[in-house]
């Protein structure tokens, strides 16, 4: 019964201070906004490179002298590496039609004979798919009989991987300045609200009230707010992703398991600010 | 129930409040205590609620002991004391029934209960009408009786009770004290603190003379 009416008394107080209330969650939905919109980034990074990576292949060139017995070993020990996932037979011919259907016939004409070589094309496991793996597989490969030469695309998986790791950073920085700031925007604002309910606090303290009495509905009313808080400020981005980002790029908005996980980490933050800031005054 | 042993307290400065205060009270007992301002009545009061420790000296209240108690027990202590303040010190946000249901809801009593007592007390005092009213609408003698609804509500072994009369008319004063005794012979002891002969001339109830933080 005490902590309904105490969590009544955290809704009261809302309501009475509400035109400050509502300043405070602006603030903090504020900054909740600008780390949702690199949280949108990140997530639409993520599944690009989801995408590319399903792609990433090795085409292993075989010399054209090989014998069919190094060919069949060649083939049991590219199925054996635990990275890959499927191995493709590409004959010289096969080559060769590829690279007429891609070119047309009339640029190929003055070749005498095929100069291309058979290949293995090599699916790897997604998991499998970071540049120094495949760099890693590619160079084992590379040093097997029969083999002429290995290719990946080394380049664009390095730059791929190296965006994807700094979009990363960038919202560890983000997420680790964004708590500190609503943490800090929390505790300013209830360190407000605390000392102008200075004197009830004293007496309750006065009638035997605890720590935990006096310190309840604050931190009930804290919690509230960064929960909200954050609630509008993934509703602010989902505003601005239907009216300018949606229409622009063809990105997608943040998964749905992410929004109550927001929501709970605002309400995180908003406590604690409160924790501070009402800790602060009763030591005081 | 209450007893003081040697009570000394001195402030920063080496300000000395209260010299070697000893008295006991008995349970249901009711004293005055006089003195002009300054003479250390509020101090002493304060110490006996632990607002502030003494710097020597011992004072036990039920089973608390101020040598030995933690500071975690003392919102323990403050619960089986009632308080009235020469400023009333309500909540001027919460309406006069929250007020009075203050030291119910703190001490986690049930609400129906907590309804049924608020309302009995408040009749009382005489403020039954005025249960939905906000502290600042109403007259300072019945801010006190307020004041005195919030201290007996939860029937409290013992009522401190500073300068209840210091702002109120001669009228008002003598209600005021009526109703404190009225509480008294409910078997709550008193320990009033006042600098108004008035109020403990014509008393048969026991007299401490305090002087610059001395029993006299």
């Amino acid at each position: 019964m005490r902590v309904f009416y105490l969590i009544g008394q955290a809704l009261y107080g809302l309501k009475r201070r509400w035109s400050f209330n509502l300043i405070l969650m602006v603030c903090i939905a504020s900054s909740f906004l600008v780390f949702d919109t690199f949280l949108l980034i990140t997530q639409n990074l993520k599944s690009v490179e989801q995408k590319l990576k399903g792609e990433v292949q090795i085409e292993v060139y075989l010399n054209d002298d090989i014998t069919t017995l190094q060919l069949h070993l060649l083939l049991q020990s590219l199925k054996g590496f635990p990275e890959v996932e499927k191995v493709e037979y590409r004959s010289k011919q096969e080559a060769w039609t590829q690279l007429e259907n891609y070119l047309g016939k009339d640029l190929l004409e003055g070749l005498d004979s095929n100069p291309l070589p058979a290949s293995f094309l090599l699916g790897l496991k997604r998991e499998h798919t970071g540049f120094e793996q495949v760099a890693e597989v590619a160079s084992k490969i590379k040093s097997k009989e029969g083999v002429e030469d290995v290719e990946f695309g080394g380049t664009w998986l390095k730059k791929l991987d190296q965006v994807i790791f700094i979009s990363f950073v960038v919202d560890i920085i983000f997420g680790i300045f964004i708590a500190i700031a609503v943490v800090m925007i929390v505790s300013n604002f209830m360190r407000v609200v605390v000392l102008s309910q200075a004197e009830s606090i004293h007496i309750m303290s006065l009638m035997g009230a605890s720590k935990g009495y006096i310190s309840f509905p604050l931190l009930v009313q804290g919690l509230l707010l960064g929960g909200a808080a954050a609630w509008v400020g993934v509703l602010f981005l989902w505003v601005g992703y239907l009216l300018f980002a949606s229409q622009i790029l063809a990105i997608a908005f943040l998964p749905f398991y992410m929004i109550p996980a927001l929501i709970g980490w605002g309400m995180i933050l908003g406590a604690l600010g409160s924790f501070f800031s009402i800790r602060g005054h009763l030591e005081s | 129930m209450l007893k003081l042993k040697e009570v000394t307290k001195v402030f920063e400065g080496n300000v000395l409040a209260l010299d070697k205060i000893s008295f006991q009270m008995g349970k249901g007992e009711f004293l005055f205590l006089v003195g002009s301002n300054q003479a250390g009545k509020t101090t002493l009061l304060r110490l006996i609620a632990s607002e502030e420790r003494p710097t020597k000296g011992e004072i036990v209240f039920e089973e608390f002991n101020s040598q030995r108690m933690k500071k975690k027990y003392v919102p323990l202590l403050r619960r089986k004391l009632g308080r009235i303040f020469q400023d009333f010190r309500l909540i001027n946000h919460m309406d006069i029934f929250d007020n009075v249901a203050l030291g119910l809801r703190i001490m986690g009593r049930q609400e129906k209960k907590t309804k049924d007592k608020v309302h009995q007390v408040l009749g009382m005092v005489g403020l039954s009408g005025k249960a939905k009213l906000f502290p600042p609408s109403l007259s300072s003698a019945e801010k006190q009786k307020v004041a005195i609804a919030r201290a007996i509500v939860k029937v409290p072994p013992l009522l401190l009770a500073d300068e209840p009369t210091l702002n109120l008319d001669e009228e008002s004063s003598e209600g005021i004290l009526k109703l404190i005794k009225k509480i008294n012979l409910l078997g709550t002891a008193v320990l009033l603190a006042t600098h108004d002969f008035r109020l403990y001339n014509n008393n048969q109830a026991k007299i401490l003379k305090m002087e610059k933080g001395k029993l006299i």
